[in-house]
């Protein structure tokens, strides 16, 4: 199951870019680029500091895609 | 499909090493073996070779350090742009090459077969002058990450700076480790079979096949002796 998020979409609402989110969070610009590219899945603390930065739940900012539903897209 | 591929590859794969089974096999029938001239490539050709190397990476070092040094006062350190991240790292990067090329030369200029002063002081001096922009590489970048100072001089340094990382990072560094030790075995078995090629055809000194299969078996047994630890 692929690990999808909508990390850039809410930085866009909150007018964001990657350092600022980074120095709220309290982690490098480079962790948050390759959280975005979806090349590394944070932590559960990282993942309810960006929901908290975000006020909104966990599941909002990161999605488990199914197998399912990625073989149907590929289709 | 994939499978087709597959069997593409091996015969490929099958092919190349019977060619070079071929050649290797043909090379150590001939009676008469190639005189490869080893004292002129040691004698001459192998200081001069460090010093040219030393030079060039001398010279990069020094356009790295004007570069880094002037953009250094006017970027933003809250919002570090990727370019000079990049010409950070590889100036970090060059600086270990440096020191590593540099402690080769002076070891290989001290051995007793070299009895030229000139050059064993030249090689002395880019260590000293590796050393110099090393320590001007890690000046910069921790004038630049203030939060993952490194201090390379001191007890247990690097695991100092890992414990600074954040899991990004650290994820990062456990990847590139990972995919270096994976690349690593590749190339320790590339290296013996091009030394076993070249004994074919010619006379090598024993130590070489020995210290390749050493450093191999010493990098093997450590991987998994560290990785026995989380089990």
């Amino acid at each position: 199951m692929a690990l999808k998020n909508r990390l850039k979409e809410f930085r866009a609402r909150y007018e964001l870019n990657q350092s600022q989110l980074a120095k709220l969070i309290g982690v490098s610009r480079q962790t948050i680029s390759l959280i975005e590219r979806g090349d590394y899945s944070p932590s559960v603390v990282l993942a309810l500091k960006m929901a908290q930065v975000f006020k909104t739940n966990v599941e909002e900012i990161f999605i488990l895609e199914d197998e399912e539903d990625e073989k149907s897209k590929e289709e | 499909m994939k499978k087709a591929r597959k069997n593409k590859k091996f015969i490929i794969y099958l092919v190349m090493c019977i060619i070079l089974g071929f050649v290797a096999g043909i090379l150590r029938v001939k009676k008469e073996s190639f005189n490869i001239n080893t004292h002129k490539i040691i004698e001459i050709y192998l200081p001069f070779g460090f010093l040219a190397i030393s030079l060039i990476i001398t010279i990069l070092q020094m356009l790295y350090t004007f570069d880094v040094k002037s953009k250094i006062k006017n970027i933003n350190l809250d919002d570090i742009p990727d370019k000079f991240d990049s010409d950070l790292g590889n100036f970090m990067m060059l600086g270990s090459l440096g020191i590593i090329i540099s402690l080769m030369w002076f070891t290989i200029m001290m051995n007793k077969m070299f009895d030229n002063n000139k050059l064993r002081w030249i090689s002395y001096g880019f260590l000293i002058i590796s050393i110099i922009f090393q320590n001007i590489s890690q000046r910069l970048f921790n004038r630049t990450y203030p939060n993952k100072k490194i201090n390379i001089f001191e007890d247990n340094a690097s695991e100092k700076y890992f414990n600074k990382l954040d899991e990004g990072e650290r994820w990062i560094v456990y990847n590139s480790a990972y995919s270096t030790f994976l690349k690593m075995q590749i190339v320790y078995g590339i290296l013996l079979g091009v030394t076993l090629l070249i004994s074919f055809v010619t006379s090598i000194p024993i130590i070489v096949p020995l210290i390749i299969g050493f450093i191999w078996i010493i990098e093997t047994s450590i991987y998994f002796l560290e990785a026995k630890k989380y089990e």
